[in-house]
């Protein structure tokens, strides 16, 4: 900062400043005067301005958002200058009804999210002019279970939004082979593939078209088994495997300057895969959320550290970037725990479905000698699935003993039954 | 324009502390003054991220006489938790689901924060992030009143909101009947 800068006298110079400085006998305290005037019962809501109130209306189901036109000439104009919310997932509107809809609103949309059929998508929404300037494209196929594996095709037309979208999320659709080629998508920020089918070529183009792509969900596809993904923008990537023959086994993380977060996601109600997926970051020094570490990972590299289950099985560097560990884990051990903390001196833990079959966590100075306690930074534990039994209790102890940096612990129990003396039992073993 | 070389150096040097310190203070329209931190309101705030970086924050507490101490208040709690918030939740659960709404859901301590607040509370709180350019304390807030709405009748509405309805018999059917289709099961 120049030392001129400094001289200035505060507040006159600054643009932000002096919109502070003209709103100060703003509506704020006029409201507030009158309130006390009138007492409860003010109109506050019509009060905002025109752009908040359609914020708020279109998050309202299509339906809720078009009737705000009755309640007030202040509304009349609200539904219609905002962006259309057509979110038919949940609220559904009746088939004939979507032409009046789409000519009692011009557009632009900001939503346009449907389970339905083709002949909808194709004959009549996508040539809409409503549907320009579309921002968010909810799209997938409501198809029973059993023809989840081979989904129809993504219509070639929801192309047409590519230059304004930016949230895309699609599911139980096929990317017809090419799709993606020559796809430009400037301004997408989200995408979220889910139970799709996809090729590598054309997942790789697609990425490719991506400019200014943030977060990615790349979850349960199939038709790629591998992908890279080197990005300049990337915040947030989720990725999870599929069930199906082709699905995600690698996940290569280049160049990603600002990546801050990755998390490995576990199919949950559709049964586990017997595999993980390896997943390999080269570079990604933000990166500072990572979990889910699961046992069964066949092998996770970050930098030049790597690692077969939970098991170190080269330590090169200790990672530093990474704040917020989570890991998965049914026979975790404190052995394993603290050779992983070594790599990771993250200042938040997260473990995730503890179950410790077999093992008591036993410990005793030795322990202490395997890592040196004081430098664990650790700040915040969570454990779920805390259940009290020895092992638990072993393994929490000694982090209340033996991290002085801990501030807090929070244990997740299953049961909704813990009663008080359970509770004042736990405290007593953990010495709390 | 002459600068007395002496005040000037004291202000550089102040400006020097300031910028060292992690928090700024803000003042409410009725005088009272807030710390918060300054990474957060940067970070969530595009007016207080162009007051810090333009250097016209005052040590003292930098005026903000559209926003009333009880608003500021909400706002500075809010930065603040952001602040310390820890993003375990987004870790577990933020991964959007097979079914999630198209909308930034807020986080279940964001959802407790709003829940919390008066009926009055909340609209100063919209006026607030309205005001300061915070466009997730927006959000948060413009889907609290969102659901506050969700499925209600107009006149159910008219009543939540205080809203008075000025059209007349007329008026009312004829916008009734242009959108019939949002009429339907009435």
């Amino acid at each position: 900062m120049p030392a001129a800068t400094g001289r200035r006298p505060p507040r006159r110079h600054s643009r932000s400043a002096t919109v502070v400085d003209a709103g100060a006998k703003g509506k704020g305290i006029l409201r507030a005067e009158a309130r006390e005037e009138k007492g409860q019962g003010q109109d506050h809501i019509s009060d905002l301005p025109n752009d908040v109130l359609g914020d708020i209306v279109s998050r309202l189901p299509t339906k809720d958002g078009a009737r705000t036109q009755v309640l007030s000439s202040r509304w009349h104009h609200i539904w219609r200058s905002a962006p259309l919310n057509l979110d038919l997932r949940f609220h559904r509107i009746p088939l004939s009804w979507i032409p009046c809809v789409l000519s009692s609103h011009r557009g632009p949309a900001r939503c346009f999210s449907t389970p339905e059929c083709q002949w909808y998508c194709e004959e009549l929404s996508y040539s809409a002019a409503t549907l320009d300037g579309l921002q968010e494209f909810d799209f997938g196929y409501d198809i029973p279970y059993g023809e989840w594996g081979d989904p129809p095709p993504l219509p070639a037309s929801a192309l047409r939004f590519s230059c304004t979208l930016r949230v895309a999320r699609l599911w139980l659709c096929r990317f017809p082979d090419g799709i993606g080629i020559n796809v430009r998508l400037p301004v997408l920020e989200e995408l979220q593939l889910s139970h799709c089918s996809i090729s590598e070529s054309s997942l790789h183009a697609l990425l490719d078209g991506c400019h200014a792509l943030q977060k990615l969900w790349l979850t349960y596809n199939d038709g790629c088994s591998r992908v890279r993904i080197a990005s300049a923008t990337l915040r947030s990537i989720d990725v999870g495997r599929g069930l199906g023959e082709f699905n995600l086994q690698q996940v290569i993380i280049e160049d990603s300057p600002c990546l801050e977060r990755l998390h490995h996601d576990r199919p949950v109600a559709l049964g586990q895969p017997k595999k993980m997926m390896d997943i390999k970051v080269i570079s990604a020094p933000k990166l500072g959320i990572l979990g889910d570490i699961c046992d069964s990972f066949p092998r996770f590299e970050i930098g030049a550290t790597v690692f077969k289950g939970l098991h170190v099985s080269t330590k090169a560097m200790v990672v530093h970037s990474v704040k917020v560990l989570s890991l998965s884990n049914t026979r975790l051990s404190l052995t394993l725990v603290l050779n992983f903390m070594k790599c990771f001196p993250a200042f938040i833990w997260i473990f995730q479905t503890l179950l410790f079959i077999g093992k008591k966590n036993v410990w005793d100075d030795k322990y202490c000698n395997l890592i040196n306690t004081r430098d664990i930074c650790l700040k915040k534990l969570v454990l779920t699935n805390y259940s009290g039994n020895e092992s638990h209790v072993n393994f929490v102890k000694f982090f209340v003993l033996n991290v002085k940096a801990l501030e807090t612990i929070r244990l997740v129990c299953q049961f909704t039954d813990a009663r008080k003396d359970w509770i004042e039992r736990q405290r007593s073993l953990l010495q709390f | 324009m002459e600068v007395d070389k002496g005040k000037g150096e004291a202000e550089e040097t102040r400006k020097v502390a300031e910028a060292d310190r992690d928090t700024v203070t803000l003042k409410s329209s009725d005088g009272k003054l807030f710390e918060v931190s300054k990474e957060a309101a940067a970070r969530l705030s595009t007016v207080l991220a162009g007051m810090i970086a333009g250097g016209s924050i005052d040590d003292n507490g930098t005026d903000l006489k559209q926003i009333g101490s009880e608003a500021l208040e909400n706002v500075v709690d809010y930065c603040n938790k952001h602040a310390n918030s820890i993003p375990s939740a987004a870790l577990i659960s933020s991964s959007i689901s097979f079914n999630t709404a198209p909308f930034k859901e807020p986080e279940e301590w964001e959802r407790k924060f709003v829940d919390r607040l008066s009926h009055d509370a909340l609209f100063d709180l919209v006026e607030a992030a309205n005001f300061l350019g915070m466009e997730r304390l927006l959000d948060v807030t413009c889907h609290k009143i969102s659901e506050m709405m969700k499925g209600k009748s107009p006149d159910q509405i008219r009543e939540v909101f205080n809203i008075k309805n000025d059209y007349t018999k007329e008026e009312l059917e004829e916008i009734r009947q242009e959108l019939a289709w949002a009429f339907y099961d009435d």
